[in-house]
């Protein structure tokens, strides 16, 4: 280990000769650890380092220091580390998660003199709180941002790149990767050996007629939960059925919205249609 | 970390250990095992019931050599000692 000056340390720290011999005594190692910009900085923002055991906070990396202060005052909580520089060392994502479901289930965080409950900054204590509440046990953090059930909170001064939560993780990430895929190249042919089958299955229907709302296209849709874009699909194909009386003109533009669909990578399976008895459809939309 | 099982502790309790500390006392930790573990079970052994509390909060100071760490608690009377630890664990601050 590089030698470090450990009384360059202690006479920034302004300890008085008791509290300087029990800090070697005691906390040599953490003393070669400490680092001076990180006392400046906090010493800054009105933080002090007043006892030995506290000198772990400062063999933090400035710059995670810097980050959970700016986490902390934009949520107006920048007391609790003037109150207690140790709580530096703690993962201030917890402490808000707890704070967030104080807010939100009007548990007193701090006590009469305005300091702030223990049970913020200790597990076992937090445990103890959610058990006399009811509650299963504190998943630790960092967890996935589904498990969070508090107040939400928009850090809106706070720094884009700060990771304040974790991002919620997309209902269908795949559906981003389906998206992203390369579109399955389908023959330009109404006709073709793959689409004929499905499309064969849609002579039952009569799909001009206004006032069967149950398409073949509307179920399928319904069966997948239709998303966003589908929908567009949809809405684009009631004004083609309403536009056109013309059996083959809306035979064309199913056949663009099945390979609209097919690109989505949607992998429909449109055979259970092949029956078109338009009371079968019925029966089978009642049933839902 | 998992050395600290052997002397009671749990996996979730060396989880938050871990979630909640600097990373450089840590990896000084996981440097020194066999001090560490010696400075725990002598504090074990001395009949110190919330040695498990003390090491959670003053971790760094188990980093001390072992006849230093022996030397501070065998300043006093050993249950006198035991009690004022169980009541407040801060008293370790003042020995």
């Amino acid at each position: 280990m590089e030698f470090v000056d450990i009384n360059k340390t202690l006479d920034r720290l302004n300890f008085n000769e008791e509290e300087r011999k029990r800090t070697i005594e005691k906390f040599y190692v953490t003393l070669q650890h400490v680092d001076l910009e990180v006392l400046d900085y906090i010493t800054n923002k009105g933080v002090d380092i007043k006892r030995g055991h506290e000198l772990k906070a400062l063999t933090m990396p400035l710059s995670d220091i810097k980050k959970d202060f700016d986490f902390i005052e934009a949520i107006h909580e920048a007391g609790l580390y003037v109150e207690k520089p140790l709580r530096l060392c703690l993962n201030p994502v917890d402490i808000y998660k707890r704070i967030g479901y104080c807010n939100a289930n009007g548990i007193q965080y701090k006590d009469e003199n305005g300091k702030y409950e223990l049970f913020l900054f200790n597990r076992n204590l937090w445990q103890e709180v959610l058990k006399n509440r009811g509650l299963g046990e504190e998943v630790s953090s960092p967890t996935p941002a589904e498990d969070f059930n508090l107040e939400p909170f928009v850090p809106s001064d706070l720094p884009k790149e700060e990771p304040v939560l974790e991002e919620v993780a997309p209902s269908s990430e795949s559906h981003e990767e389906e998206v992203k895929e390369e579109p399955k190249v389908i023959e330009n042919d109404l006709y073709s050996p793959d689409v004929v089958p499905e499309i064969d299955g849609l002579k039952e229907i009569n799909i001009g007629d206004a006032h069967h709302d149950n398409t073949l296209l509307d179920h399928s849709l319904t069966d997948i939960g239709a998303e966003p874009t589908v929908d567009e699909v949809m809405n684009e194909y009631s004004k083609v059925e309403a536009a056109t009386t013309d059996f083959q003109s809306i035979r064309a533009d199913l056949e663009k919205q099945l390979n609209a669909l097919n690109d989505l990578g949607h992998d429909i399976d449109f055979s259970k249609y092949d029956d078109m008895n338009p009371s079968v459809y019925e029966a089978e939309s009642r049933g839902r | 970390m998992k050395f600290l099982e052997k002397y009671g502790f749990n996996k979730d309790d060396i989880a938050d250990f871990l979630n909640n500390s600097p990373k450089k006392l840590i990896d000084e930790i996981k440097k020194s095992k066999k001090l560490v573990g010696e400075n725990i079970n002598y504090l074990k052994e001395l009949g110190v019931t919330n040695y498990q509390e003390i090491f959670l909060e003053y971790y760094d100071m188990f980093l001390m050599d072992h006849s230093n760490f022996v030397n501070i608690f065998a300043k006093y009377e050993p249950q006198d000692l035991i009690e004022k630890l169980n009541k407040n664990i801060r008293v370790i601050e003042y020995l």
